[in-house]
């Protein structure tokens, strides 16, 4: 089994370790606060690697992959999300074209995987 | 679980296509390409910041325009050239390094490219506003950032566009560590991984750790300048420096850690040897990143609301890890054949400067020292030490070990080697005399100054520095542009490579390799060949 897990794990414990060491020197809310989250983030993020580990252990075997070369869709996404953070500065109008790309781009991204996935089929 | 790639074959590439490919090293090249274009657009601004400054008095800009000119610069240095950068070589070079095909979600990759070039267009866009573009500095502390500080629209785009920025890199690193949790080809440990991927690796954990912290803070920033009500006196404007600087002090090692893997496997091909202390230096790698992620209050040690003995002991600390790492920089040499080519010039820069920036950081973790030098041009020339020093020059011998490797063409060693000089002095001339004038008690982000004695012919030098810097890059792109053209072709191993990278053609095709790969025992499997060939 893989054990990339464990990376995850120790610099979610080293961060952790920092954590514990704010204590005696009275730290503020913000600095234990904020070094705690990101600890038990990372030792949560362990786990979800750990999961994955025992998962693809059970499930062994080659995977074909197929991948469009292009994909304009994803860059269409891309600007469709800058569309609609730019579109909170400049009005309505940009919010509705940023989601409207973001719309076109996500029917496009669904086209692309349907045909990957018809296409690892037939390989 | 192994993967096979099915393809379309390989065609030439557009301008578009080069933008809208799902293949890694495309999504890598055009990541990489527009963090450098933004890194020659702030090296502009970086000239007219200079040229002001050569002597006392306004000369070039007004006092509004300079601070816009050195907020755009140190913003695009920051968040559109040096983090997307340090990610880009990564998504180039991660998946061929561990023997995968490509990168995991790589269209997600590719929308952060789009993310990336729209932030960083709608930041620089604030300079066509009328208000001008942001000037609060990099940082936009509040209240410096807040609506009656800095009115108009300027400051809106400059907080879209870093969260534009954030979020491409924030995407960029869930890829980066999805592949190498995924897509290792059987035998890759995490223990066998070259060492540019640790220190990858080791970035993307801080990116996903500390980037959304600053997501948040721009998101509160931009509600309080247009409802008010989030960063109210009197803590309001310490909340956001908290906020701040738990991204703040990370990312200068995020956009450091990639550049330390890729000097390390620099200086272990053109020493000609392993790596010396491999294990140490991953397990010093990973304390290094955590220690950095519990500094960041000695940004605020003048603020006396933060613990400063625990800031101070932390990055005080951090002395142990860099230590670890200089000691396997040093050891490696000292054990090898050291053959003085450019990526090996560019490696041995990084060691000497960054050294520099690293010893005058415990300037700065110190409170007592930090109370004389905080706010002054001692600071600009440190971090530029870390940052110039670390991140450029470990970029520039990244870009010549391996351009090879992405054109197929190498680089011309005559014109790498004025680069290499011109730009190691003008990194002296430039940043010494700081040290100085910030001892002396130059406040930094000014634009006039009255000269006390010999500020004015410290801050010439620094100019000229400035300018040396500029020529040294000119000289690389004009080498970059003849290479490509008429440049000897490389073939896949020009250096005696060590890592799987070296197995594929040059450049790689879609899929990476042609045939099988070499077995991987260690964190250098070609190495292995070549001993086990020599052996027999």
């Amino acid at each position: 089994m893989s054990r990339a897990w464990t990376t995850f794990a120790l610099w979610g414990v080293f961060l952790a370790v920092l954590t514990a060491v704010t204590t005696p020197f009275g730290a503020d809310v913000y600095t234990w606060g904020q070094l705690a989250i990101s600890a038990a983030f990372i030792l949560a993020l362990a786990l979800v690697v750990f999961a994955y580990g025992r998962r693809a252990e059970r499930v062994p075997g080659q995977r074909v992959r197929t991948r469009t070369d292009l994909s304009y869709p994803s860059m269409l996404l891309g600007v469709g999300l800058a569309a609609l953070a730019l579109g909170a500065e400049l009005g309505l109008w940009l919010v509705l074209i940023g989601a409207g790309a973001c719309v076109l781009a996500v029917g496009g991204l669904v086209r692309e995987w349907r045909a990957e996935r018809h296409a690892a089929e037939e390989l | 679980m192994t993967t096979r790639t099915a393809s379309a074959p390989r065609r030439r590439t557009g301008p578009i296509e080069a933008f809208a490919g799902t293949d890694h090293k495309r999504i890598g090249l055009a990541a990489g390409g527009v963090g450098f274009a933004f890194f020659l657009l702030a090296g502009l601004l970086a000239m007219l910041m200079r040229a002001e400054l050569a002597g006392p008095g306004m000369q070039v800009v007004s006092e509004n325009t300079y601070n816009q000119v050195f907020t755009i610069h140190g913003s695009t240095m920051f968040y559109l050239f040096a983090t997307p950068a340090s990610l880009a070589i990564g998504i180039y070079l991660v998946p061929l390094q561990i023997g995968a095909t490509g990168i995991q979600w790589p269209r997600a990759a590719l929308t952060g490219v789009w993310m990336l070039i729209a932030g960083g267009l709608i930041m620089w866009g604030g300079f066509l506003t009328s208000s001008g573009a942001a000037a609060g500095g990099w940082t936009a502390f509040d209240p410096l950032s807040d609506t009656p500080s800095s009115p108009g629209p300027g400051m809106d785009y400059w907080i879209i566009g870093v969260v534009l920025s954030a979020v491409a890199a924030t995407v960029w690193a869930w890829c980066l560590l999805a592949t190498i949790v995924r897509r290792r080809t059987p035998g890759m440990t995490l223990l066998r991984m070259p060492l540019l991927s640790w220190g990858v690796l080791v970035a993307c954990l801080m990116v996903v750790a500390s980037f959304p912290a600053l997501i948040l803070a721009m998101v509160l920033l931009y509600i309080d300048r247009h409802l008010g009500g989030v960063f109210n006196p009197p803590d309001g404007a310490l909340a956001y420096q908290h906020l701040f600087w738990f991204y703040g002090h990370p990312v200068v090692y995020v956009v450091f850690f990639p550049w330390v893997g890729a000097v390390a496997e620099t200086v272990a091909t053109f020493s000609g040897t392993r790596f010396f202390g491999y294990r140490l230096t991953v397990l010093s790698l990973l304390a290094f990143a955590a220690l950095s992620m519990s500094v960041w209050g000695h940004h605020m040690f003048t603020e006396d609301a933060v613990a400063n003995r625990y800031f101070s002991l932390t990055s005080t600390a951090l002395l142990v890890p860099a230590g670890i790492e200089y000691f396997g920089l040093l050891g490696t040499m000292f054990r090898g054949r050291i053959r003085l080519a450019a990526p090996m010039l560019f490696a041995l820069g990084f060691v000497l400067l960054f050294l520099i920036g690293g010893l005058t950081g415990i300037f700065v973790g110190s409170p007592e020292l930090d109370y004389h030098v905080h706010d002054s041009y001692f600071i600009v020339a440190h971090f530029h030490y870390t940052l110039f020093g670390g991140t450029v020059f470990g970029m520039f011998a990244a870009i010549y070990l391996w351009f090879p490797k992405v054109t197929g063409r190498l680089l011309g060693e005559t014109l790498a080697r004025w680069h290499f000089a011109l730009m190691f002095v003008g990194a002296l001339l430039a940043f010494v005399p700081m040290f100085f004038l910030g001892h002396e008690g130059m406040p930094r982000r000014v634009a006039n100054y009255t000269d006390p004695g010999n500020w004015e012919t410290l801050n010439i030098v620094a100019s000229i520095g400035g300018y040396v810097i500029f020529v040294s890059i000119v000289l690389f792109l004009v080498n970059v542009f003849r290479s490509l053209r008429t440049g000897r072709p490389a073939g896949p191993d020009p250096w005696q490579g060590q890592t799987l990278e070296w197995a594929a053609p040059s450049p790689p095709p879609r899929g990476n390799f042609t045939g099988p790969l070499p077995p991987v025992r260690s964190y250098a499997p070609l190495l292995d060949l070549r001993e086990e060939a020599a052996a027999r």
